[in-house]
């Protein structure tokens, strides 16, 4: 029962996913590349490296006032600049 | 080697098996012993019919592990205790060559079972992954009003899409690891049949 439930959640989520992305990009008359482009130029991104002392299990939130905004998930660095 | 001394390194042996199992075999050993003295056989006599106390433990716990994989094969510790049962074979008496084939054997279900595993988590981590990523862009889109007013929705309907392919997968991987776990069950049971089955240690 557990499993059903998990794969109609799943099934759900992808759909409405999938109709919401597809149906602003018909109205919008946007593009797949304008999308990519968006995320390229996006101020999130993600470096994955080890961390000062080697493995971390930590999961924090960083932010100086000069520098970019990060969240650390072990040694899964995500930097958001501003 | 008297019959108190191989009942204790028989009991020891079996010390990782529930209390119930455990009595049940030593029980039987101490029923055959009665019977054989019974007979006019003495202890010495029936310890040298007998497999080793190793060997016949090593069964007894193939029979066991191969008995609760069959109750419940999507229970990993059932698996583990299978493929524990197929090294197990290793410790009796066995052929150089068959000990050959029964440690590749052993390691190419292990290997199988743990390139699934990690192959799924990884699939499953890279789909939330990319939810997390797109969602953070999302959200980021619309504190900071870049890009046009439609994009929002556009990420979140990725978000949606990356986040319910997570759970799709995590429940197709779940139902493919029991299965998986099926199969390991009865092609380890295959394997001890063909390479341990049928030894004077056995219940006659």
């Amino acid at each position: 029962m557990a499993i059903k439930i998990m794969a109609g959640v799943g099934a759900a989520l992808f759909l409405v996913g999938i109709l919401l992305t597809c149906a602003t990009m018909f109205f919008a008359d946007i593009t797949w590349r304008e999308v990519a482009d968006v995320l390229e130029e996006s101020p999130v991104h993600m470096d994955i490296h080890t961390r000062e002392g080697g493995f971390h299990g930590s999961i924090g939130l960083f932010r100086s006032d000069d520098g970019p905004f990060k969240i650390c998930l072990g040694n899964i660095e995500i930097t958001i600049d501003r | 080697m008297t019959q108190t001394e191989f009942m204790t390194q028989l009991a020891n042996r079996l010390i990782d098996i529930p209390l119930e199992e455990r009595r049940a075999a030593l029980d039987f050993y101490n029923n055959y012993f009665q019977d054989a003295r019974d007979e006019g056989r003495s202890d010495a006599e029936v310890i040298a019919s007998l497999e080793s106390p190793a060997q016949i433990a090593a069964r007894i716990r193939a029979e066991f592990a191969f008995a609760q994989a069959r109750r419940d094969p999507a229970n990993p510790k059932n698996t583990g205790r299978v493929l524990a049962a197929v090294f197990g074979i290793l410790s009796l008496p066995i052929t150089v060559p068959a000990a050959i084939v029964v440690l590749a054997l052993g390691i190419a279900l292990t290997a199988v079972l743990l390139a699934f595993v990690l192959t799924a988590v990884g699939i499953v981590l890279a789909c939330v992954g990319t939810a997390f990523l797109v969602g953070l862009n999302a959200a980021v889109l619309l504190v900071t009003g870049a890009g046009t007013g439609a994009m929002f929705p556009i990420l979140l309907g990725m978000a949606l899409m990356a986040l319910g392919l997570t759970v799709l997968f995590a429940t197709v991987f779940w139902l493919l690891l029991k299965l998986l776990a099926r199969v390991i069950a009865w092609a380890g049971r295959g394997i001890y049949r063909l390479f341990a089955g049928n030894r004077k240690g056995e219940a006659k």
